[in-house]
């Protein structure tokens, strides 16, 4: 094997070893766990493809814009497939990742229907923050936009996400109260 | 706040740390990444090292003037593309400007213009090296026609974009055409733009399978 393509699995290999896990869960953030797999091998093939243009000092922001295309397609022809056998069905939009519903029965209903509460972008990008940790200038990566755009959008979905709960809480706050009232009336 | 929202948001990470992955060093894992790196490799074009990004890789990254030179030296739309394009190839000029740089915005329907009719312009000689410059660069089957509006669901984006539809506005009064050709409904077109305004030539038309080869190898993956 020529030294070229020595050198070109290692820098691959040194890629994956920091992209490899994190990659499966980001894809399983926000696919079936049916379609994995297969999103996985999309976008390591991409990475392989396009390795000289992988950042050295930060691949993985890089790496998830990667995955996040290949899941859109993915998306896109699996919808279109339903389509073509007649089974046009309500898919989940390209970015939309696992929320339970609050009727599921989590132990963290406000915040889950705070988060239900926004839009997919913003879902989208507070999952990046939350759950990759992603930085604003990552996060700018992965959504092709920048820094400040994703400083300031972040600022705001927080501030909804605050909001919604505070009202949530208030909420039951007065349920509560009004329910007492209630027990202690002679 | 911020770190104990952050905290709070992590408890329901379906995905959360604790959740086992694969290993790349499982030997399940160890066969997909040799598979992968015995697919050969397509010859790419490495003028501009933002060119070839995977979907939208940073457009972001590209400055409007970038755009607007490699606009320069494509191509424009409407009749006089469809002339140039029936008389062949030849050599390009002139700024046609547009505003705005190429960038997609998720979610919402992408609108791109075909042109203006009225204005001259010229081509180059197609080379898939020049195509996989373009950005954006999608598949879309056309679900719409009215006039000089023309509706694209997006099949695949190869570059540049996300938007589940994209619009292309022509002139006003005047039919749409890619290339010369009138868009039929039903039909899949593949289309790459610059500035926010079609690139023809032979840079956009129909899905031939022709061009679709084009487009598989300038943009890879």
């Amino acid at each position: 094997m020529a030294t070229a393509d020595l050198d070109r699995r290692a820098r691959f290999e040194s890629v994956v070893d920091v992209v490899y896990e994190p990659l499966q869960r980001y894809l399983g953030r926000r696919a079936d766990a049916a379609d994995v797999s297969e999103v996985l091998n999309d976008s390591l093939l991409v990475i392989w493809r396009r390795l000289e243009h992988v950042p050295s000092d930060d691949p993985l922001p890089w790496c998830y814009s990667v995955a996040k295309h290949c899941l859109a397609n993915h998306r896109r022809s699996a919808q279109r497939r339903l389509q073509l056998v007649g089974r046009v069905a309500a898919q989940p939009g390209m970015s939309e990742g696992v929320v339970r519903h609050p009727a599921d029965g989590g132990d963290h209903d406000t915040l889950e229907l705070a988060l239900l509460e926004l839009d997919e972008p913003d879902r989208e990008l507070i999952r990046l923050w939350a759950w990759e940790q992603l930085a604003p200038r990552e996060i700018a990566i992965v959504l092709d936009t920048t820094p400040n755009a994703v400083s300031l959008r972040l600022k705001r979905a927080k501030d909804k996400i605050i909001s919604s709960m505070d009202r949530q809480n208030s909420a039951f706050a007065g349920q509560e109260g009004f329910g007492h009232g209630r027990e202690h009336r002679p | 706040m911020n770190d104990e929202l952050r905290e709070q948001l992590g408890r329901l990470d379906p995905m959360h740390p604790g959740v086992p992955v694969e290993s790349a060093a499982t030997p399940s894992s160890r066969t997909r990444l040799e598979q992968i790196m015995n697919t050969p490799l397509l010859d790419q074009p490495t003028t501009d090292p933002t060119s070839d990004q995977p979907g939208a890789i940073p457009v972001a990254t590209r400055t409007t003037a970038e755009a607007r030179r490699r606009r320069n030296w494509i191509v424009l739309g409407g009749a006089a593309a469809a002339a140039i394009a029936a008389i062949g190839s030849a050599v390009i000029i002139g700024d046609f400007g547009g505003g705005g740089a190429n960038q997609v915005a998720s979610g919402p329907p992408l609108e791109l213009s075909l042109g203006d009719s009225n204005v001259m312009s010229s081509c180059i000689m197609f080379d898939v090296a020049i195509l996989a410059d373009m950005s954006p660069a999608f598949a879309g089957t056309a679900t719409s026609v009215e006039g000089s509006s023309v509706t694209l669901t997006v099949d695949r984006w190869y570059t540049g974009g996300d938007a589940d539809t994209v619009v292309l506005q022509g002139s006003s009064g005047t039919p749409a055409l890619i290339d010369g050709f009138e868009f039929v409904v039903g039909q899949q077109y593949l289309v790459t733009a610059a500035d926010g305004i079609v690139n023809f030539c032979g840079y956009s038309g129909p899905a031939t399978p022709e061009l679709t080869a084009a487009f598989d190898a300038a943009f890879p993956g």
